[in-house]
């Protein structure tokens, strides 16, 4: 492809910003909705229902997930040929992320397509009563769950790593302290995620942890809101 | 205790499309040696550990005192200057030396380094004051602004960053961390910053700025501290800066 300069310039800072929005936002809502099914089997139904009754969602869908989702996966790939890794000379922590976020993206090039086929064209996925008992039913497979195991985690390292290389690229953080600052906070990000989105997965086969004390809203007498019936 | 003998494992190369091989030398210490003293020892006898007359090892040096560049080779696989690398600073065993990997091959310890230095080029790193007539006395700069740009002169392109970055390679064009530097450098040279959007032109394309993977070992590697990861957010600021107001003005 015969790019000029500034195309060149232009798509790999749009790689870099299609990894935080919507990339990014939409695996925060991918996982706030997974919680839903630490409520219960009728709590993620609804919630996954609720999902498919937003306004344009059609729309929104292509050009806000599949779209953003394709094209950073294509560059990503693409970037990840011109890279020489060299752990075994210089292991350096950076050098390690700078690794892990390459090896991260093409496991997640695997992932998605798996995940997105089993759960959102399969007909079997399409014609389920229920969403919930749907993926249970998957995960109870050890093999299908060991790969949502390292397919949320790279996402989460994905996104947390990502961020960080956002910082820098796009003039966020510019000195070392600000550049160990944002190294953290992507940690941070990271490590939050990969515990949400494990604990939702593990929701999904009955064993979510979900203690009162976390979860009920402070101050209040009753706890998580009981659904009812929330098939549609 | 210091050593007895010196061992020296060699990557040798006859020229720079040729096979290499190593070879292995021992060589009685004295006080004080640096693998430039080593390499000069084997110069007057060069016989191999194993009793083999060979050819005289081959290297590049030149100040002896780390500020030129020139002798840098993968000493025990770490990219640094052999003039700074002291024997006696160094763990038991043979001392391995090898040409750098990221640069061609003219003979055995010896690279060519003009890659970097074309794309010195590149990006005009320098402070273009040609004229027909007297420019006078430029603005002075700030202490702070001294300090920050004296840490980016003390670059002797030796190429120990672009050794260890993994974004420097054959099959990508990046032109690596240590030309970006250099545009950290002069675009805040009060002068020099009159060109700044040059340099930023030079490098938003192809190999510039946005090839950089953020693996950070280049500032780990720099012999001379050099902050070039700062450089390299700075430049992204720059860039996103220059990038916006030219969106939005043109």
């Amino acid at each position: 492809m015969n790019l000029t300069d500034r195309q060149y310039f232009a798509l790999k800072r749009a790689h870099s910003l299609t990894g935080v929005v919507p990339i990014g936002l939409f695996l925060l809502e991918h996982l706030f909705t997974n919680s839903k099914a630490l409520q219960g089997e009728a709590a993620f139904n609804a919630a996954a229902a609720e999902l498919a009754r937003i306004p344009y969602v059609g729309a929104i869908e292509a050009l806000g997930i599949w779209l953003p989702i394709a094209f950073h996966m294509v560059l990503g790939v693409i970037i990840a040929t011109t890279g020489q890794a060299n752990l075994g000379k210089h292991g350096y922590a950076r050098n390690w992320q700078y690794t892990l976020q390459r090896v991260s993206g093409v496991l997640l090039v695997f992932y998605i397509l798996f995940h997105t086929w089993m759960t959102r064209f399969d007909s079997d996925y399409l014609n389920s009563v229920s969403a919930y008992a749907f993926v249970g039913e998957q995960i109870s497979n050890p093999a299908v769950f060991a790969f949502y195991v390292v397919g949320i985690v790279s996402a989460c390292w994905h996104l947390g790593n990502g961020l960080f290389g956002f910082a820098i690229h796009w003039g966020l953080a510019t000195g070392r302290q600000a550049q160990r600052n944002a190294s953290r906070f992507a940690m941070a990000v990271f490590l939050v995620l990969t515990i949400v989105g494990l604990n939702s997965l593990l929701a999904f086969a009955g064993k979510g942890i979900y203690p009162d004390w976390l979860t009920k809203p402070h101050g209040a007498e009753h706890g998580p809101v009981v659904y009812e019936g929330g098939q549609h | 205790m210091p050593r007895q003998n010196i061992e020296l494992r060699i990557r040798r190369q006859d020229s720079p499309t040729g096979p290499s091989r190593w070879e292995e030398f021992v060589l009685p210490w004295q006080p004080s040696m640096n693998v430039i003293s080593c390499l000069m020892e084997i110069r007057k006898n060069p016989v191999t550990k194993q009793g083999q007359k060979t050819t005289p090892v081959h290297w590049e040096s030149s100040c002896l005192e780390e500020v030129c560049g020139a002798c840098t080779m993968l000493v025990n696989g770490k990219p640094r200057q052999s003039c700074t690398a002291l024997v006696d600073n160094m763990p038991d065993g043979p001392i391995t030396l090898e040409p750098l990997t990221k640069f061609p091959v003219v003979r055995d310890l010896q690279v060519d380094r003009k890659p970097m230095f074309e794309a010195l080029k590149i990006v005009k790193a320098w402070v273009p004051i040609d004229g027909t007539y007297d420019l006078g006395p430029g603005p002075k700069l700030s202490q702070s602004e001294q300090e920050t740009s004296y840490a980016f002169s003390r670059c002797m392109t030796c190429g120990c960053c672009m050794e260890v970055c993994p974004q420097y390679n054959t099959r990508s064009d990046f032109i690596g961390p240590a030309p970006l530097g250099q545009v950290r450098l002069f675009n805040a040279h009060p002068t020099g910053r009159m060109n700044a959007h040059e340099r930023l032109d030079a490098i938003m394309g192809r190999g510039g700025i946005v090839d950089c993977g953020n693996a950070q070992n280049c500032v780990e590697a720099c012999p001379k501290e050099i902050p070039l990861t700062e450089a390299l957010g700075e430049l992204g600021k720059q860039t996103t800066v220059y990038w916006l107001k030219n969106l939005l003005n043109k």
